[in-house]
């Protein structure tokens, strides 16, 4: 039987559960990523919070924190087949309890492993390369992580940044952490072009002064640079605003208006 | 002169120093405060030469009153001249952090006047950052020799990590290239540093308490300037690490700026293979317990330009191979080529439930390339040529042709 389910993590906790008391899940897919195939059965799961939070609870006391957290890791990466090798990690989760810890090849464990490392590198990789612009108002930051990372780089940036207000705004998603003393999650979209003060601009251009200067001439190697930073993630960083195409499209430059969500 | 003029002149002067890395320090932000330390070395950006940036790395000043024959800061270069004021820096370090830019501050120096004069405008400025911007972020300064004890030690009470840079591995290069410096007076604060650093008590996990230079010290070598030998480096690497817990050593492929007739060509290319084959020795003595001697000797004083270290040790002593992988303790584990930490920490953790086989090696990120040549699983031996230095220098130069050694 295939499961459909609506891609949030309780849906796909429900489709665990279900899987259990149900006809076993062959298959478990996102509704979006699901093509229709005639040929097979399949079974459209509606998201219980009762049954997510059974299950999650059922994780919870046979798992350690750490299988606990790769699981949350995995089903935010952008693997399409993430919920059926998370689906076998669970069912061995359940039979083998902590001992999973130390089941590094086991053909259950290993692909959840491999899912997990991407997604954390790149969580890893944004603490770095994430760039914030000051509007005057608060800190602005946008990108596009491969993996929804948001969630988890803005208890960092909390914390970096305790005093700040600020914006992580994935534009791929359209959602947003948003920072002022406490932090949320959100749906988001810029509705009017981004402005920034002028003192930004100052700041920016002596970063981007600062970097060209950093590197060594007689050491020049485009490649190697690239293999550390790859080029997709060049229009959102400032230092490569003149060597890429910028993201935003329109920035305005002004001191005086405030974003009013901030007030 | 304007902020832009300055960095323009103070980055330029400060990017041949290589030893910029933020790790080490676990500390928490403070209320009201800005910045965290995260262990975990964080990169913010890659530059043109590929290396990661990750400090704002900048000179206080490149004024100077010494004339050190490789340095581009030397009296007697006819440069354009800057100097940072202490709120300059501690501004321009803050803006860069808010931003995410940087994830720290390695504040480097001239001497500008005196020792003294400028030992005291890198603790205004550090003291700024600290005390008046909050900052807890990274910072990593550079210690003046010559400068009063009182001075390093309230440096040494703010920052994460000092340095003080030996450039040269040996009195007679120092004589040659750096004539106004004396070793003792460059081990001098190093020795006191260290001193102090084990003086305060021990701290560990996140904290978010000071202590002495909780981030441990630092040196560089230049390589190349002088025709000094790997040996030579290795050897000074490893007294370093012995007599005063340097917590890095760092090396940096020499870049010609200057004429003059104790120096290689301007025309030379920086030394980048031995640079790196530094940094893998250097490895070997940080995380794999090996000791200089067992790395190079008097008999062989440069590395092997077509293997890591590693490799070439192992070469050298067919005796001690192949190593069966169930059996080995940790240490022996690291000893076999093309095992790292992780997979012999993955090694010992997993045979505990099963008897390891070849194919499990693959799955735990072994480099099975070079180590089938060291090994057996459960006593077999996997390598495709026989087990003998001769035909195992052969096949991993020339990875494709082997399969006739067999005679197959
Ligand atoms: S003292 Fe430092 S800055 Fe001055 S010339 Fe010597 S190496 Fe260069």
């Amino acid at each position: 039987m295939i499961y459909i389910y609506d891609g949030t993590f309780d849906g796909f906790l429900t489709c665990i559960y279900q899987n259990y008391y149900d006809a076993k899940a062959t298959k478990i897919y996102r509704d979006e990523a699901w093509q229709m195939n005639v040929l097979e059965e399949h079974l459209h799961i509606t998201t219980d919070p009762d049954k997510a939070t059974r299950v999650y609870k059922g994780l919870h006391d046979r798992l350690s924190e750490k299988a606990l957290e790769e699981v949350f890791y995995a089903f935010l990466s952008n693997d399409s087949d993430k919920e059926n090798y998370l689906m076998d990690f669970i069912r061995l989760a359940f039979k083998v309890g902590i001992k999973i810890d130390s089941m590094y090849s086991h053909a259950a464990v290993l692909p959840i492993r491999e899912i997990v490392q991407r997604v954390m590198s790149e969580k890893h990789r944004f603490m770095g390369i994430l760039r914030f612009k000051d509007t005057g108002s608060c800190l602005y930051a946008e990108y596009a992580p491969d993996h929804n990372i948001t969630g988890l780089l803005a208890p960092f940036f909390c914390e970096r940044l305790a005093n700040e207000r600020f914006i992580i705004h994935d534009v791929r998603r359209k959602i947003a952490a948003v920072y002022y003393k406490k932090w949320y999650l959100t749906d988001f979209e810029l509705s009017q072009p981004l402005s920034i003060t002028s003192a930004e601009v100052e700041i920016a251009a002596l970063w981007q002064h600062y970097f060209d200067t950093a590197a060594v001439e007689s050491r020049i190697n485009p490649r190697l640079q690239r293999s550390c930073l790859p080029r997709r993630y060049w229009r959102f960083l400032t230092e490569m605003q003149h060597k890429s195409k910028p993201y935003s499209a329109n920035i305005v430059v002004n001191d005086k208006i405030q974003i009013s969500s901030f007030s | 002169m304007n902020v832009m003029e300055k960095l323009k002149i103070l980055a330029d002067a400060a990017k041949y120093d290589v030893s910029c890395v933020s790790s080490g320090v676990d500390r928490a932000n403070t209320a009201g405060g800005i910045g965290s330390s995260a262990s975990s070395g964080i990169c913010h950006s890659w530059t043109a030469d590929g290396r990661c940036i990750s400090l704002l790395k900048i000179l206080l000043t490149n004024k100077c009153i010494y004339d050190c024959k490789y340095c581009v800061n030397r009296c007697s270069n006819d440069n354009p001249r800057a100097s940072f004021t202490p709120r300059q820096v501690a501004e321009l370090t803050i803006q860069f952090y808010r931003r995410n830019y940087i994830e720290g501050l390695f504040l480097s120096s001239a001497v500008e006047k005196s020792p003294n004069y400028t030992m005291e405008n890198l603790c205004r400025a550090i003291f700024l950052l600290r005390h008046e911007y909050k900052f807890n972020g990274y910072i990593h300064v550079k210690a003046i020799p010559g400068a009063d004890r009182i001075l390093v030690y309230r440096l040494g009470l703010l920052v994460d990590r000092m340095s003080v840079n030996l450039e040269l591995p040996t009195v007679l290069g120092l004589q040659q290239l750096a004539p106004q410096k004396t070793y003792s007076a460059l081990l001098e604060p190093m020795s006191y540093i260290s001193n102090q650093i084990l003086a305060f008590p021990h701290q560990s996990g996140r904290t978010k308490e000071r202590s002495f230079v909780p981030g441990g010290q630092s040196t560089q070598f230049i390589v190349g300037a002088t025709p000094d030998s790997d040996w030579t480096l290795i050897n000074a690497t490893q007294k370093l690490y012995d007599k005063f817990n340097l917590k890095r050593v760092f090396y940096s492929a020499y870049v010609p700026i200057n004429e003059d007739k104790n120096l290689p060509a301007l025309t030379n290319q920086p030394p980048l293979k031995r640079e790196h084959r530094l940094y893998q020795a250097d490895w070997l003595l940080r995380f794999y317990h090996f000791r200089a001697e067992e790395i190079l000797d008097k008999a062989n004083p440069f590395f092997d330009p077509d293997f890591d270290p590693k490799i070439t040790w192992a070469l050298r002593h067919p005796e001690l191979f192949p190593i069966e992988i169930n059996k080995a303790d940790y240490r022996t584990l690291l000893r076999i080529p093309g095992i790292g930490l992780r997979t012999a920490q993955r090694i010992i953790k997993e045979r505990r439930f099963s008897m390891l086989g070849y194919h499990n090696l693959k799955k735990m990120k072994a480099v099975l390339k070079r180590a089938q040549y060291f090994i057996t699983c459960q006593g077999r031996y996997y390598g495709d040529v026989p087990p003998e230095p001769q035909y195992i220098r052969q096949a991993l130069l020339t990875p494709n042709s082997q399969m006739s050694i067999w005679g197959g």
